[in-house]
Formats: structure tokens, C-alpha cells, sequence
């Protein structure tokens, strides 16, 4: 390992750096064709808890050509003695740097990491535009949600992973090998993969701008690169690849637990929802395969909890049977099952019943909107009275504990819609003294939690206008300034780090300039809101002449080019101008459930799907 | 039959920048992992019935500590390092196991002194000379951290026993519940910078002196 004894000692917490978890990989360099460095651009806590994280090591590591190691973000004490000492970013498993790697591979989960990239390839030693990389080094590649609109970081990566990786990183790996064997260069290597399904080579395409700072067009430059990227995606999630034994941290992470998929997609359709729209179409898992996963992973970890992952679990077909199953599993193991993402229904409660058999936890529930218009705006597909009486409900089976998630600044939100947030959350508490005091238990707390809206590419509201972040707080303040009882507590969220995540994510090829910038003037974990700062990223815009505002607060053309026009996720534009009219008029659609929008897949009786 | 298995264990090599709380989470998961019938509390919260004789600071090498844990069936001990040892991160290892009889107190209960072997980074001469300095002070005051806010105690009687040999020292110090004096205080006080601090054995207070717990 490069870290010494002294530096380790140094160091706040030694063990983010020293590896040798249960379940680690461990093969013998001479016998893998493929050295791959896993790289997640933040503390090793944070990218530890990602579930994505571990599919993708497993995945990798299946492969006995492939040796996949791990790399996180040093924290900044680390860093500081890192660059004294001369130690360059190094994986985990072997302690070798990266930079000797055939690939670096990074996975861009939010856009507020998008500094530590750049920071953690110095780091490594490797030149962070592509063209000044050369033929020496490794092929600097990402992939995750932010990479649908790769466009900020396209100077920095020899290619993009649009889509699931299990659907088509295999062929790309099998190409780099016969590459590497007949010794042809990168680009080659770049031009045979740059028609798989969701591979996009950024230095094979090239934008002109418009004088207004729009896009004039974007086009390939390159003989043969597509026209078009289509999105890389799983047909069938039936039975899909299983993670056998997860890594076991051995320190304390974000979320200690193991983590099963039950679906991936989403039937709702929420508005300003990006996962909606990316992960589509729905593909549920059987419940064998999901009880399966769940029942090998803990006993590979021992772990004390697992969790159920989807984006709104109760809409799983087979939840109460899933659940019903891992609770004849989990309690002789002593384990915890949790459900991260539950609507506030009787199917929920339900899920909830079962597994705290002790009323203490609280409940999370997301309404997002504090009005029935601005909530039919968004298209969340959830009434007053259905909230209340969901509220009733758990009261009257002992909950008395309540987390509720929010949004201001959502497209046409008001003063009034502001203020209907802490409205609803009083009728919240007064459901609960309502309730005669022999059916119901405890004291209500309420808890609501505010973030201030990000238009995000791919969903209806990717053409809108972000409020700016002084509206976002003194919308917050008059959320605030509204709360008159007691029980509830409030906590909301910095308007300026929303403001510049409005930025990157629906930034184009020059905005990429300002993330180098903002990276020379000292901007990294800029997601950690202590560590975030804001007079850098204005600066990092002015000198490369941009302006922030026209990209998060402009108001878009249905006919303009977007930056990430060239990516195909599956939904059709002419489908999300369509709910964009609708948001206009308050209009909802039905979820996939209950009717199809038509939204680019094609329903079928066996669920939807692509071309 | 509930019974107290003692188990002695190494933390070496990487482990040793794993904290005690860290190291705790660490062995539950291979205890379940191995399937081993621990007993678990009672209660909203139950955890697994597991107490260290003494937690072992970050970044010093243990040699052969101690954990308790309670085991609601019975098993032999060799089963029990046989059934833990594949499930120990690289570093750690089970030493042995024995079952502490009704009556016996508990280990944490029995710490009194601890030695350690200590790698310095000065010649041997040097190592000696300030050994002997040392062991003549009559008295080794440092500023100590505690519930009350800081105090001033004395440690010299802490440093129970002290040898050199080449550029090791060895050290026996007070430990445990009473008083527990970190193997670091007594290095300062020698103006000596550890390459490596060792804690080598977890001793209770026999009639003439100290022998292992263990
Ligand atoms: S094809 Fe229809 S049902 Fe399927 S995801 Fe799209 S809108 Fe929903």
C-alpha cells in the first residue's frame, strides 16, 4: 500500500483507504487481460453505500479476464498529505495507481461530484482533457444517471456509457481485448466500440453555436459514429445478474445494508422526475429472484439490514408477497427490512405493518407539492384526501411519526402553492388530534423537509426555468414564517448549491471549461454543503465568459437544440412536450398502470419495450 | 445451556486502523456470518451479547486480545475458532477459545496492566539512554482528558516495568477500568516517535505481580 503508517495516522478516518473488506476481489495481475479502476468521485462512505457500486465490481469481477478495483475521492486531509508525499491516487485492492489501469471508469450519480473527477485524475497523475492523453495511459470512460447529458464533461472522457451497464459493457471489454492484442491504438478501439448500443464518443461529434449562446447544430465528425445514441437497456429484469457477496465495509458507511432491486423504472410518470423517465420502461424482478438475492447476499455480509430498492416499492405487483417472504427470512437472522420509497396508501401502511411490528420509526412520505394544482402540475397522482386519509391511517395504527418531502420552485408555483406546503402539513396534525385519543398513540411530530427544484434533461420540465436561488429562499422563509404549530419542524435546503446543480445538469460542451475552472480555483465535494462555494463557481463562469443564467433560468424553445439532443433514452421529445402542455394546464396523465401515455416504448402485454 | 466463551484474537497488519466501534460491527458480521448461536439482548434493539476485555487504540497491533461473547447453546471452543476463523478480515485471526467458568470474573473486569513492544526510530544506545532517563524521574505529569474536564495526574507509577532490546522497548503499564494509561503518554514523555506500537498481552493482578488473562 503507498500510504505509510504515518500518513494513515494522520488521516481523520485511515480506514476509507486501507481496503480489505470481506468480499473483496483479490486476482493475480498476471492472470487478467483487463485491469479496471472503478472510480467513484466521492468519499469512500458515499460510494461504499452505492448499490450501483457493487453491481458494477461483481459484474466486472465475474469476468476472469477483468481485474475491477475500487477508487474513491480522498477526503481533503488525505489529499493534502497525498500531494506532499508525491502518492498518487491508488485502487484499493492492490494499492498499484490508477493511471497504469487499462481503464478508469467513473460513475456520475450527481452533478455536484463532477469537480472531483477532474480532481482525483490529477490526482492519479493523467491528463484531464482526452486530447492531451495520448496513446500512454488508460481509456478514461464514464457512465451513471448525469451521464445522459454528457455534454459538460465531454472533453474529459474518451467515451460515455449511456444506459444499464449489464445490457452491453461486456462487448466493449471484449473489443479492448482483441484491441490490445493486436496493439492498435485508442482510437480505433473508440471507432469499433462507438456503435454499441449506448456508447457515445464525444470527440467523434462537434457543436456550432449560435450567436445567442444556442446550439446551431451538433453533428459527428467522425465516418461512421451514429447520428443518434441509444440508450443501452436490460429487455427483461425477470432474473437479472446477481451481486452473491457484496462488499462489507469495514468501517461505518452512509447505508449499511445490503440492497436488492425489486424493479427497475417507474409506472407514475412524475413530472420533474429524471429516474421516471431514464430508467424506463418498467421491468419488474420475480419474487424468487428478489428473495434469492436477498436471502445469498446476507448471509455472504452478515449484515443486520436489508432493503428493498425501487423507486416507488408499493408499486411493485408482488410487494406483499416479496415482503411477506424476506420477513420469514429476515426475522430468525435478526435482520431489518426497510422500504426507502413508499406512497402514503393502504398498500403501503400495509408493507409498513409487517415489518415494524413497534410502531416507534417514522414514516417518509414524498407529496411534493403543498397544493392540488402545483401536485397535478407535476403529475405526483396524489389527492388532499388521499394524503390525509393515508395520514389517518397511520395514526390510527400507531404511527405517530411523520417525515414529509417537498419541492419549492417548481414550475408555476406561487406564493399561495408555497405556503399550501405548511397547510397541509397543519392538517396533518390536526388529523391526528381528530383521532379520539384511544386510537391513537404517542405525540405527533411532523417533519417537512423542502429542496428547491432542478429541471433535469428527459423529463417534461427539461425546456423550464429555474426560480433563482433568492426566490428559493425566500420561499422557504415564507414557508417558515407560515408554520404556526409546534409539531412541526421544518428543515430546508441552500437555493445557491440547487442553483449551480440547474447549471451542469442541462449544461452544454462549454460549460465544461467552467467545471476546469471552478476546479482550479479550488472546488471539490462540492455536493457537501459546508464545503461548498459559491463565489468560486461565479468566477469559474465569468472568466470563461458564460453566463449561469442561461442555463438554469432561461426559458427553452420546444424547437431549440438541447445539448443532450443526440441521446436517446427510449421517451420520445414529441411525448415530453406533450405533459410539458398539460403541466401548462394542470392536466395529469395516468400512470402505466392504469393507461398508457405513449410515451416512445411500446406497451405490450408482457410489459413495454423499446423499437 | 447459556454460556461466556472467551475468545483471543489478533488485529494486525491493516486492521489496526480499524477504531473499536468499527471492530465491533466487524466481528457481530462474522459471528453471523459463521452461524454460531450468540445470544442476543433483549428489547426493541436486540445486538449480539459481545464485550471486549479492552479497546485497543487506533493504529496499534494486538497480539492476543480478548472478547466475551454469550452463546445460547452450547459449543465447543475449537468449534468456535474453527467455525470464525474463514470469516476474519486479512489481519485479524482467532487464537484460541476457552469457556470462562460460573464464578470466574469477567476479563474486562480482570484487566489491571498491559504490555506492549514499541519499535522506535532512534539507535539503540540512544533508546537506552532514554530509558534510563526515564526510570529515574520520580514523577511523569501529563494533562489528562477526563469526565471532569482536564487534570494533571501522574503516570510514572502507571509504567509498571520498562526494557530495551536493540531499537524495541518494552513496556508493561497500568490498564483497564481503574486506570489506563496509553502506551503513546509514556512514549512522548520519552520524546520517542513510535514506528510501531505492539500491545502484546492483557494482564490481571495475581499476588505477586501480573500474568495473562488469557
Ligand atoms: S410505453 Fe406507455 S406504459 Fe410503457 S412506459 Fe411508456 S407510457 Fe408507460
Amino acid at each position: 500500500m503507498p500510504l505509510d503508517h504515518e500518513m494513515l495516522m494522520k488521516a481523520e478516518k485511515p480506514g476509507r483507504y486501507i481496503g480489505n473488506e470481506i468480499n473483496m476481489v483479490e486476482k493475480r495481475i498476471e492472470d487478467v487481460r483487463i485491469r479496471f479502476s472503478l472510480c467513484f468521485p466521492d468519499v469512500y462512505e458515499v460510494g461504499m453505500s452505492h448499490l450501483g457500486l457493487q453491481l458494477l465490481y461483481a459484474y466486472l469481477n465475474e469476468r476472469p479476464d477483468v481485474y475491477c478495483e475500487r477508487c474513491f475521492a480522498p477526503w481533503v486531509d488525505m489529499e493534502a498529505l497525498m500531494r506532499e508525499s508525491e502518492v498518487e491516487l491508488f485502487a484499493l485492492e492492490t494499492g498499484d495507481p490508477i493511471k497504469i489501469f487499462d481503464f478508469i471508469g467513473f460513475t456520475l450519480q450527481y452533478e455536484m461530484s463532477f469537480t472531483n473527477i477532474l480532481n482525483m485524475l490529477d490526482l492519479a497523475g493523467v491528463e484531464l482533457f482526452s486530447s492531451e492523453r495520448g496513446e500512454e495511459g488508460p481509456i478514461v470512460c464514464a457512465g451513471g444517471p448525469c451521464a445522459c447529458n454528457p455534454e459538460p464533461l465531454a472533453g474529459f472522457f474518451d467515451f460515455f456509457y449511456i444506459g444499464e451497464a449489464e445490457a452491453s459493457l461486456g462487448s466493449i471489454l471484449d473489443i479492448y481485448a482483441q484491441c490490445k492484442d493486436s496493439g492498435l491504438p485508442k482510437k480505433d478501439f473508440l471507432k469499433r466500440i462507438s456503435n454499441i448500443r449506448g456508447v457515445y464518443v464525444p470527440s467523434f461529434y462537434s457543436a456550432s453555436y449560435n450567436e445567442d449562446g444556442t446550439i446551431a447544430s451538433f453533428e459527428a465528425v467522425e465516418e461512421g459514429a451514429p447520428g443518434l445514441i441509444k440508450k443501452a437497456c436490460l429487455p427483461d429484469f425477470t432474473d437479472p445478474f446477481q451481486v452473491l457477496a457484496p462488499l462489507v465495509p469495514l468501517i461505518e458507511v452512509i447505508f449499511d445494508r445490503v440492497s436488492v432491486e425489486a424493479f427497475r423504472g417507474c409506472i407514475r410518470g412524475c413530472r420533474f422526475c429524471q429516474a421516471g423517465y431514464l430508467y424506463r420502461p418498467v421491468r419488474e424482478r420475480s419474487v424468487e429472484s428478489l428473495v434469492k438475492q436477498a436471502q445469498a447476499q446476507l448471509e455472504a455480509t452478515g449484515h443486520e439490514e436489508v432493503s428493498l430498492l425501487a423507486l416507488s416499492f408499493s408499486d411493485y405487483t408482488s410487494s406483499v408477497e416479496a415482503v411477506d417472504r424476506l420477513c420469514g427470512i429476515c426475522t430468525p437472522m435478526r435482520v431489518n427490512l426497510a422500504l426507502p420509497s413508499l406512497r402514503i396508501d393502504q398498500v403501503s401502511l400495509g408493507l409498513m405493518g409487517k415489518i415494524q411490528k413497534v410502531r416507534k420509526g417514522s414514516l417518509t412520505f414524498a407529496p411534493e407539492a403543498g397544493s392540488q394544482r402545483l401536485r397535478d402540475v407535476i403529475n405526483k397522482g396524489l389527492s388532499e384526501e388521499e394524503i390525509l386519509e393515508g395520514a389517518e391511517m397511520a395514526f390510527r395504527a400507531g404511527w405517530s411519526r411523520m417525515k414529509l418531502y417537498f419541492m419549492v420552485g417548481l414550475p408555476s408555483e406561487t406564493e399561495e402553492d408555497a405556503k399550501s406546503i405548511a397547510a397541509l402539513a397543519e392538517r396533518v396534525v390536526e388529523k391526528f388530534f381528530s383521532i379520539p385519543k384511544d386510537q391513537r398513540s404517542g405525540s405527533i411530530s411532523i417533519n417537512i423537509s423542502s429542496a428547491c427544484f432542478v429541471p433535469k434533461p428527459f423529463t417534461p420540465f427539461q425546456w423550464s426555468a429555474q426560480n433563482s436561488y433568492e426566490d428559493l429562499m425566500e420561499k422557504q422563509r415564507m414557508i417558515k414564517k407560515s408554520i404556526k404549530k409546534k409539531q412541526i419542524q421544518y428543515n430546508y435546503h441552500e437555493g445557491k448549491l440547487s442553483a449551480i446543480e440547474a447549471v451542469l445538469a442541462r449544461g452544454d460542451r462549454k460549460v465544461g471549461g467552467a467545471v476546469f475552472q471552478a476546479w482550479k480555483l479550488g472546488a471539490k465535494f462540492e455536493g457537501w454543503t459546508e464545503r461548498f462555494k459559491y463565489d468560486i463557481w461565479e468566477e469559474a463562469f465569468r472568466l470563461c465568459g458564460l453566463d449561469m443564467d442561461f442555463y438554469a433560468r432561461r426559458q427553452r424553445r420546444f424547437d431549440e437544440i438541447l445539448p443532450w439532443d443526440h441521446i436517446d433514452i427510449g421517451v420520445s421529445k414529441e411525448f415530453l412536450i406533450r405533459e410539458m402542455r398539460k403541466a401548462e394546464k394542470a392536466e395529469t396523465t395516468p400512470n402505466c398502470r392504469d393507461g398508457c401515455g405513449g410515451c416512445g416504448f411500446r406497451k405490450t402485454g408482457g410489459g413495454c419495450v423499446g423499437e | 445451556m447459556a454460556s461466556r466463551m472467551l475468545i483471543l484474537f489478533s488485529k494486525k497488519g491493516r486492521m489496526k486502523y480499524i477504531g473499536h466501534l468499527d471492530l465491533l460491527k466487524v466481528l457481530q458480521r462474522a459471528v453471523s456470518r459463521s452461524k454460531i448461536p450468540i445470544s442476543y439482548s433483549q428489547g426493541f434493539n436486540p445486538h449480539q451479547q459481545m464485550s471486549f476485555a479492552l479497546p485497543l487504540p487506533i493504529g496499534v497491533d494486538g497480539e492476543r486480545e480478548i472478547v466475551e461473547i454469550e452463546l445460547e447453546a452450547d459449543l465447543a471452543p475449537e468449534d468456535a475458532v474453527g467455525a470464525l476463523n474463514p470469516h476474519m478480515p486479512r489481519g485479524m485471526e482467532i487464537l484460541s477459545a476457552r469457556r470462562r467458568a460460573e464464578g470466574e470474573k469477567t476479563p474486562a473486569s480482570k484487566v489491571a496492566a498491559a504490555d506492549y513492544a514499541v519499535e522506535a526510530d532512534i539507535s539503540p544506545e540512544e533508546l537506552e539512554l532514554r530509558l534510563e532517563g526515564a526510570l529515574a524521574r520520580k514523577e511523569m505529569k501529563i494533562l489528562k482528558k477526563g469526565k471532569g474536564g482536564v487534570k494533571e495526574i501522574d503516570i510514572r507509577p502507571d509504567l509498571i516495568e520498562a526494557s530495551a532490546c536493540g531499537n524495541c522497548l518494552k513496556l508493561r503499564l497500568s490498564a483497564g477500568s481503574v486506570k489506563n494509561i496509553k502506551a503513546e503518554d509514556i512514549l512522548s514523555e520519552m520524546n520517542l516517535k513510535p514506528k510501531s506500537i505492539c500491545r502484546l498481552e492483557l494482564l490481571k493482578k495475581t499476588e505477586d505481580g501480573f500474568e495473562p488473562i488469557f
